[in-house]
């Protein structure tokens, strides 16, 4: 039986980048022989071992063979005959597609070291054709290794799938389109994906300009990056995109409010019906993550410092009227927000 | 307490004093501008400071040559033949006059009206309009304003969503500081200054598409129109005041206008007697 650390542990520290997690690949033993020496099973498509101390996961070496269209018709093989060789060949390219050994020494069939130095991003295989989500994949890689651009075959190969993007679940290319606005370049994301997608998943969203968007603009957060994307579409575009996507909640609306409203709140001198209504329609007067997530992208849209309308939300909050009730309580409370809000008008920019 | 709004003074101070008095303008009265503060006129130093002076009582929206003034100061470039800003670049409070005007917006709104310099093209909602206007204000007031003013002449590109960087930023202000003929598609063509009474074909004057923007637009930049645009939805207060015809004021929201003929000091000099234009 021998252990090999895999994929991206061995591509990251090729780069001198941090690793956050290691994968290990197991050849020649079977599940029973794994939890024997003490690894604990989860998973249940293909079973993964928590190694007893370290708790990084370890599978058995595997094959996939696909059986149906889509990222989920698969057939793994994992058993003691599969070989290393066997199972780095199923993987997406060629960077994750290295092992290292126990004794140090790195197994590299594809070579992967080579476009590593050429930053390149380049399939290990036509089995790469096998899973869609691939090409969501390789743009997210793209977006996470600013200086790497996608072999001129992989784009090629990444087109002739286009057809069969539509059978992903919204889920997984959400969670691709996330990570790659977390990553340092965002922008390189919807570069790759725009002579590709072809309408289908991110069909209404403007891609250039979404990609000038995060190439020019620094967010606090991912979550903020993605409500940016209302800054350079319609609501009534990312209403359908983000519904596509299975999107949170939180982040469809926060988008929503970033197109609808983040020239209001951005605003040096908005109208002070116009700033109230938006402040009400981005959640200001209650609780929960909305307005503070809406805030902090149009910051960052906007480049503007909200300092000023943070505080100004603040006095608003605490605004209460005295001896009436129900409908003339809301009148009279909107009466007072709206001096209030009048009242602060210029707001102060830094 | 009224918000007044007043056309392109360019330099026009003994103008723009006269009008005041005449509209009854007071100590609490908000004083808005659709931009071109400062040149061609005789007084831009004087403007400025009586601006800045009202401190929250006034705001612009930022006009081409409010920003051809802060590309000399901050893009290193020079005067040009009929500029008349020599006295305000040397006075000892031009960079605090500078620093000031460049936090002014490209885009005021009140609640049933939106002010800017040049228009709003037919392409864009006001949703657009707004976020347009608020990245180049973020830039405008940010570390990267003297790069900005550097790069910041020129015609082209066209608006596009797509627009990254400095050429995104030079198609939002010549949208909202020089636009006047527009295409269906909202190419620009900026020679044409005259009246719109004989565009180059395939070009109509910004207000006359179908607007996507509900409420009235107040406008300056187009002397040759005279305020006339021959539609309620847009409003033009440039009347020409530095060619020695009027200014003109309106009180918002409901759009009682005052206007007084250009003072005696505002009139141009007939051509002969015009200083010697600068050097470009």
């Amino acid at each position: 039986m021998k252990t090999y650390l895999v994929g991206g542990a061995v591509r990251d520290e090729l780069l001198g980048r941090p690793v956050a997690d290691r994968d290990y690949v197991v050849v020649g033993a079977t599940p029973a022989a794994m939890r024997r020496r003490g690894f604990t099973q989860v998973g249940r498509d293909f079973p993964v071992f928590l190694h007893p101390r370290t708790r990084d996961h370890h599978v058995l070496a595997r094959t996939e063979r696909k059986t149906g269209p889509g990222h989920a018709g698969f057939v793994c093989d994992s058993g003691a005959e599969v070989t290393l060789a066997e199972d780095l060949a199923r993987r997406d390219l060629t960077i994750n597609a290295m092992a290292r050994a126990e004794d140090g020494a790195l197994v590299d069939l594809h070579g992967g070291q080579a476009d590593l130095a050429a930053q390149r991003l380049r399939h290990v295989s036509d089995a790469f054709a096998e899973d869609p989500l691939r090409v969501f994949r390789v743009a997210r890689f793209a977006a996470q290794l600013p200086g790497f651009r996608v072999a001129d075959e992989t784009l090629a190969l990444m087109r002739r799938m286009a057809p069969e993007l539509p059978t992903l679940a919204g889920e997984r290319v959400w969670q691709e389109l996330a990570r790659a606005v977390a990553a340092p370049a965002p922008a390189r994301f919807f570069e790759v994906l725009q002579p590709i997608d072809g309408g289908f998943w991110l069909a209404e969203v403007d891609l250039p300009a979404s990609g000038a968007l995060f190439a020019s603009r620094r967010f606090d957060d991912a979550q903020a990056g993605l409500a940016g994307l209302g800054w350079t579409n319609t609501e009534a575009t990312l209403g359908a995109v983000f519904g596509r996507l299975r999107a949170p909640t939180l982040l469809a609306r926060a988008a929503g409010a970033v197109a609808r409203h983040g020239g209001v709140l951005a605003a040096p001198n908005p109208p002070p019906a116009a700033l109230l209504d938006a402040l009400g329609q981005v959640g200001a007067f209650r609780q929960g993550p909305l307005c503070p997530l809406v805030l902090r992208s149009v910051e960052a849209c906007a480049a503007a410092d909200l300092a000023p309308l943070r505080q100004l939300i603040e006095r608003l909050r605490g605004e209460r009227v005295c001896g009436a009730s129900g409908a003339e309580y809301g009148r009279a409370l909107r009466q007072r927000r709206l001096r209030r809000v009048a009242h602060a008008m210029p707001l102060r920019r830094a | 307490m009224a918000t007044y709004l007043v056309g392109d003074i360019q330099g026009c101070y003994a103008s723009l004093r006269a009008l005041l008095r005449r509209a009854g303008f007071g100590a609490g009265d908000v004083l808005w501008c659709v931009g071109d503060l400062v040149n061609r006129g005789p007084d831009s130093l004087a403007t400025l400071r009586f601006a800045r002076d009202l401190g929250a009582r006034f705001a612009c929206a930022l006009g081409n040559h409010d920003l051809h003034f802060l590309a000399i100061v901050y893009g290193g470039h020079r005067e040009r033949a009929g500029d008349t800003l020599t006295e305000t670049l040397a006075a000892p409070d031009c960079a605090q006059l500078a620093d000031w005007l460049r936090r002014q917006p490209l885009l005021l709104e009140t609640e049933a009206a939106v002010v800017v310099h040049a228009g709003i093209p037919h392409v864009w909602d006001l949703a657009t309009a707004r976020r347009a206007a608020r990245e180049v204000e973020g830039v405008l007031r940010g570390p990267g304003h003297r790069p900005f003013f550097k790069a910041m002449y020129g015609d082209g590109p066209p608006w596009a969503a797509t627009l990254a960087g400095m050429d995104r930023h030079r198609a939002i202000v010549n949208y909202l500081t020089r636009m006047r003929l527009v295409d269906s598609r909202g190419g620009l063509e900026f020679a044409h200054k005259g009246a719109p009474t004989a565009p180059p074909p395939g070009y109509r004057p910004w207000y006359a598409y179908p607007p996507q923007v509900d409420g009235r637009i107040y406008f300056g930049h187009w002397a040759a129109l005279d305020g006339a645009t021959g539609t309620g939805r847009a409003v033009g207060l440039d009347t020409g005041c530095v060619w020695g015809r009027r200014m003109t004021l309106a009180r918002l929201p409901e759009g009682r206008t005052w206007s007084v003929a250009a003072a005696a000091r505002d009139r141009p000099a007939p051509a002969a007697e015009r200083e010697p234009p600068t050097a470009p």
